[in-house]
């Protein structure tokens, strides 16, 4: 990048909107994971247009360009680990329709989902992808990284919740993908490409989202099991008794020592296992729906129930949830993380193989998480301190090798990002490689966009 | 203290300036990112990192809402001393300083200009300047100046007890100096209620702005002068109309006299009495002893804006609100974003105006939104700056401290 490319931008949005200085551009070079790298500069546009103009020009003098949400990613998502351009979309943040009788919401790419929810409740509606970020990650991170989140396990990841797209191709083109209908196979399904794309293929400037009608009433059940094993099972089983749990949440019994380790919420002193349930819809369902769940725990061992029906003691149950991030901190601030999940009826199996590389290869492992969709968040590290290279790597190669012999996947909502490129071959074959190598070439024949991920070979493992 | 921050971003909702600028190194996350770069010597030190540090409202919204507990906000001043302690205090703020720590002496010559360069205009409350000047607009309102401070001009009553039940009042800067009508309205509440009051004179500005800015010396010196003042009469509470004044003492002083073992026992144990007046009457002295004094009630609707330094500083957010609702028991309501900083932060408002308009503009709004015709506060700060928000927005809303509103009910 040369000031001639400085100057041709400033041209195009107002100075104050295009940064250059060391101290306004370092911290765009980061997010929540362990990676950073510093642009050289960063354009903060307001408008589509501003953005494909932006593009065309990066085009033309062949400068990378990383899109940025909010920076809340966990895997270098945002990180412009090849330098050039961050094209942040911070002023394009706004809500711009809840179009409440077609159930659905045009929004810009960095209004957050919290805030979509506050004015579609206004309309009894709301939006289910609740990532547990969604108060400050960017929509369009969202959509990008095609985030998870608790509700998923009934209402879907983002990637069904996302109805249509305007996206700024890297030559500078604008394209919708989609429209307002829920039913629309007219040509490719271009939607569906972009969300999970990582900022990849394109630079989302709008989305139109699906909105759903807010449940009248809602039940929270947590119940305590003496064995973990048990509990595990019961996870498909609620699965199957046709409940529709719009939360199935799960935390193993490391996870319940941290807790009782760090804080006020205080797990029964014999507790293997905690799983919460959470019910929605009309309230007259409620109570069966909870009675059901309840049997349900105790068919399966749980020694201790607890039921919230009111949103204060709900509050109370997803606090301590919430809290397990902050107790194992107090244990080990060098905790090493996957995300990944398995088809929901090999849990047990999964779980038990975990315990397995635990205990030979001697770590603090820690599994809690979306269990309903068969989604595990691990977290290791060494038992007294942080687990030297080698030892990171070979924990990481046999979960990973555990994973895809359950026909598991390595990244299941926290994205590629820079972290898992050597390990694609655990889920993807060379030719489906090959594949996605080819559409990402059509899309960005000149690699300018996101470069370095979400699978290239030169890719930097640490800081820079 | 800048390693617990993991760098997740949540901070970007709490942030008012963040919300005005819309770049990213106005975030605690930012602030942080900035200080870690320069400590492994990824920057120089310039002016536009001062900018960032100086361009933080020390409000306190990212610490109450980062989920690792980071401290931003004691980050932000402690970096402000370092750089304070290298290059000096930049010119407006040592202005200030000169101002509040010259004495009476000063305040006088102060209002004398005061009066030359501004105007009464009789149906406002506050003075507007006569012609252009920097850092004033000709739309802004400004504290008229006392022709005496309260704190030479007040007697206790001759009706006041000096039973048992008697306080300290510290007044603060504003209240001795401007805002004398707030002073005077806590010593008549107080009064009413039998409790007998005392105002040290020794006392002088607490020194928030200076701490806050990163002069640590001076600010030393005036918590000195402080702890002498208030802890030659014994151990009654001491009571303070302003949240900041109250926050400095309670929470800082300690620190600023660590190296010295005598004061520094003797700012913990004034810390440990010392209360803000709403926390103080709630509190200690109880609602029912207030109600059967109440006269007048309020008679419009009124809400309530929470200053940063009292709900989030000291915890007190319940008490002026249960204060309200006496005062006027059929018209209290909650506006939104009730503790949102109303941006005049201090200095804030004078090196950083046009985002402290802004964050102004969005208060006034939602002052508006709430349909009361007075808007309660427990900052004679906020009170101006509420009071110039709705004068700029034709806003027909009166800015008080609770506790004149309280005096108010209370008959003569």
């Amino acid at each position: 990048m040369d000031r001639s490319f400085i100057k041709k931008l400033r041209r195009l949005v107002d100075r104050e909107r295009c940064l250059t200085s060391p101290e306004e551009v370092l911290v765009y070079g980061l997010d929540a994971g362990p990676v950073r790298s510093r642009p050289e500069a960063v354009v903060l546009p307001e408008t589509t247009t501003e953005v494909a103009e932006i593009l065309k020009l990066a085009t033309r003098e062949r400068v990378p360009v990383t899109p940025r949400g909010a920076g809340s990613g966990l895997t270098g998502g945002a990180v412009p680990v090849k330098g050039g351009l961050v094209l942040s979309l911070d002023r394009m943040n706004r809500i711009l329709e809840i179009d409440s009788p077609n159930l659905l919401a045009v929004v810009q790419p960095n209004a957050t989902a919290a805030e979509l929810n506050r004015e579609a409740q206004k309309h009894g509606l709301f939006f289910g992808p609740d990532p547990a970020s969604m108060s400050f990650s960017a929509l369009g991170g969202n959509i990008a990284e095609n985030a998870g989140g608790m509700r998923a396990v009934k209402y879907g990841v983002t990637k069904h919740s996302v109805l249509g797209l305007e996206v700024v191709l890297p030559s500078g083109e604008v394209i919708r993908t989609g429209s307002k209908c829920v039913k629309d196979v007219v040509g490719y399904g271009l939607t569906e490409l972009f969300v999970g794309s990582e900022g990849s293929l394109g630079v989302i400037t709008e989305a139109i989202l699906k909105l759903i009608p807010r449940p009248q009433a809602r039940g929270l059940l947590a119940g305590y099991f003496r064995n973990m094993d048990r509990a595990a099972e019961a996870v498909p089983a609620i699965l199957r008794a046709g409940l529709a749990p719009s939360a199935l949440e799960f935390l193993d019994r490391y996870c319940l020592e941290a807790l009782r380790n760090a804080f006020e919420h205080q797990p029964p002193s014999q507790a293997e296992a905690l799983l919460l349930v959470e019910v929605d819809g009309r309230a007259e369902e409620i109570p069966r729906k909870i009675e059901l769940v309840e049997e349900l725990f105790r068919e399966h061992g749980a020694t201790g129930l607890r039921t919230a029906r009111d949103e204060p003691g709900q509050e109370a149950l997803w606090a301590m949830r919430r809290s397990i991030h902050g107790a194992m901190e107090s244990i080990s601030t060098h905790w090493l993380e996957e995300d990944i999940s398995v088809p929901v009826g090999r849990i047990p199996r999964m779980l038990r193989k975990l315990e397995e590389i635990r205990t030979e290869l001697d770590l603090l492992l820690t599994c809690f998480g979306h269990f309903g969709d068969g989604n595990i968040h691990l977290s290791y590290t060494g038992p007294e301190g942080p687990l030297a290279e080698d030892r990171a790597l070979m924990a990481r190669e046999r979960i990973f090798e555990a994973v895809s012999r359950m026909e598991g996947r390595i990244a299941a909502e926290h994205g590629l990002g820079l972290a898992k490129a050597d390990h694609l071959a655990r889920n993807l074959s060379p030719e489906t490689i090959r594949l996605m190598e080819r559409l990402k070439k059509a899309f960005d024949p000149l690699g300018i966009l996101n470069p370095g991920k979400p699978f290239s070979p030169d890719q930097p493992t640490g800081h820079e | 203290m800048l390693e617990k921050c993991i760098h997740c971003g949540e901070c970007r909702t709490a942030c008012p300036v963040f919300e005005e600028t819309r770049q990213e190194r106005f975030t605690a996350r930012g602030r942080i990112g900035l200080l870690e770069a320069l400590l492994e010597g990824e920057i120089e030190p310039s002016e536009k990192v001062y900018g960032t540090l100086d361009k933080c409202l020390l409000c306190l919204a990212c610490c109450e809402n980062c989920g690792g507990g980071v401290l931003t906000e004691e980050i932000v001043r402690k970096s402000r001393a370092e750089w304070v302690a290298n290059s000096g205090l930049k010119p407006i703020k040592k202005l200030v300083q000169a101002g509040l720590t010259g004495g009476d002496e000063t305040i006088s010559r102060a209002r004398k200009l005061q009066q030359l360069l501004f105007r009464k205009v009789p149906a406002e409350s506050g003075l507007r300047r006569r012609f252009p000047l920097p850092l004033v607009d000709k739309e802004q309102l400004v504290p008229e100046l006392a022709e005496t401070s309260f704190r030479n001009s007040f007697k206790p009553s001759p009706q006041s007890p000096k039973g048992p039940e008697s306080v300290i009042l510290f007044t603060g800067c504003l209240a001795n100096y401007a805002t004398t009508p707030v002073a005077e309205a806590t010593v008549k509440v107080l009064e009413k209620l039998g409790i007998g009051v005392e105002v040290p004179p020794g006392q002088g500005c607490c020194g928030a702005p200076l701490e806050i800015a990163g002069d640590t010396r001076a600010a030393r010196e005036q918590a000195e002068v402080n702890v002498s003042a208030l802890t030659k009469l014994g151990s009654h509470p001491v009571i303070v109309p302003c949240p900041t004044c109250g926050l400095t003492i309670r929470q800082r002083y300690f620190n600023l006299l660590g190296d010295d073992p005598v004061f520094e026992r003797k700012a913990r144990s004034l810390a440990e009495r010392t209360l803000e007046i709403t926390e103080y009457l709630v509190g200690r002295v109880g609602l029912d002893r207030l109600k059967p004094l109440i006269a007048a009630p309020l008679q419009e609707r009124v809400t309530y804006h929470d200053p940063c330094h009292l709900a989030r500083g000291l915890g007190v957010r319940d008490q002026p609100r249960e204060l309200l609702k006496v005062i006027a028991p059929e018209g209290f309501v909650e506006m939104e974003e009730a503790d949102r900083c109303c941006g005049l932060a201090g200095t804030f408002h004078l090196t950083n105006r046009p985002i402290s308009k802004k964050i102004q503009a969005r208060k006034t709004a939602r002052v508006r939104e709430s349909g009361a015709g007075v808007v309660a506060t427990g900052c004679s700060a906020c009170v101006i700056q509420l009071r110039d928000g709705a004068h700029r927005a034709g806003l027909k809303v009166r800015a008080r401290h609770v506790i004149e509103l309280l005096a108010e009910t209370i008959g003569e």
